[in-house]
């Protein structure tokens, strides 16, 4: 039988979870680190380049970075370490989607998963499976959930065909 | 760096892992809880760049995650099961009797705190691992202190029973 003050060593132990550090580090480049690069381009600089060479630098590089971060993550399947960066993007990408395209978009995101899980299947990777498919049925939900706000009913028909396809 | 980039960077290193750690609690998967955090965090950037008045950010952020891992749990009418992620949270440093008793303390609590009533386990996670007071749970909360007490109380309490 466990004393108050031995429980409570226990649950202690439970702040040895962590994150990884990578995951953090990407995660925060993808929230924190777009937002830099997207305001750094909009620098008027060409008359100033001596002044802010050192800045523009950095933005290049940064730019490079990420660009090859995404490119790289673009391939990352479910369980991978790149695929968060995938994720992420996708989300980005969806903040600039408009809300009529909103269930063509989410439908677009549900072939993908489809396409990560048939991969997944092909290359015999099991223990990426459960999670694949597990986000091939979010997907699913998501889209299918946005769908029912169509009001457009041909619009309907028509994503409903693509779900059933 | 703006200003406003630079607030919320603190924000996420100060709250990132114990975001991470009290949804990974909740939902005993590395990837969904990367997922739910990020989420968490993405959300709580938006409406921090919108200017939202924001007292508590910590409290903020907890109640995006609590909402989130609800939704999580909703959508699909999911059971909370406990995968094989424990595996790797030991230290790796320590030796391989230690890390098996270790290993073995951690799994046990974990699996009995997942099947604590989710009110329980936040007062647990937030006083014991967050070390957050018992006033500053019943300000995130909005209960009483005493409220707050009792219910760390009772939440122990349970633990214990689950665990003998």
């Amino acid at each position: 039988m466990n004393t108050d003050k031995e429980l409570i060593g226990k649950i202690r132990k439970l702040r040895q979870i962590e994150p990884s550090k990578d995951w953090v580090f990407l995660t925060k480049t993808q929230l924190l680190g777009e937002e830099i690069g997207r305001e750094r381009i909009s620098i008027n600089f060409f008359p100033f380049w001596k002044m802010f060479w050192k800045p523009a630098l950095v933005t290049v590089s940064t730019f490079g970075v990420l660009f090859g971060l995404f490119a790289f993550s673009q391939n990352a399947l479910p369980g991978e370490l790149l695929y968060s960066v995938k994720k992420m993007a996708e989300k980005g990408q969806a903040v600039f989607v408009s809300e009529s395209e909103m269930p063509k978009y989410n439908l677009e995101i549900a072939n993908k998963r489809l396409e990560d899980l048939n991969e997944i299947a092909e290359t015999h990777q099991g223990q990426k499976l459960a999670q694949a498919i597990e986000e091939v049925e979010k997907s699913k939900a998501k889209a299918v959930k946005d769908i029912s706000k169509i009001k457009d009913p041909k619009q309907a028909i028509e994503a409903n065909q693509e779900i059933v396809k | 760096m703006t200003n406003l980039q630079k607030n919320f960077s603190k924000i996420y290193d100060q709250y990132i892992n114990k975001i991470y750690r009290f949804i990974f609690l909740k939902v005993s998967s590395k990837e969904i809880a990367q997922d739910l955090s990020s989420e968490t965090f993405l959300r709580g950037w938006k409406s921090f760049k919108k200017g939202d008045k924001i007292d508590n950010p910590q409290a903020f952020l907890y109640r995006i995650a609590r909402n989130l891992v609800i939704d999580h749990y909703r959508e699909k009418g999911k059971t909370q099961l406990i995968s094989a992620d424990y595996v790797n949270i030991v230290d790796p440093r320590i030796n391989s009797e230690e890390k098996a008793i270790l290993s073995s303390d951690i799994d046990t609590v974990k699996i009995a705190l997942a099947d604590l009533k989710d009110s329980y386990q936040n007062v647990i996670i937030w006083h014991y691992l967050d070390g957050l007071s018992t006033a500053k749970i019943a300000k995130m909360t909005n209960k009483s202190k005493p409220a707050i007490r009792i219910q760390l109380h009772r939440a122990l309490k349970s633990l214990k029973t689950k665990l003998s």
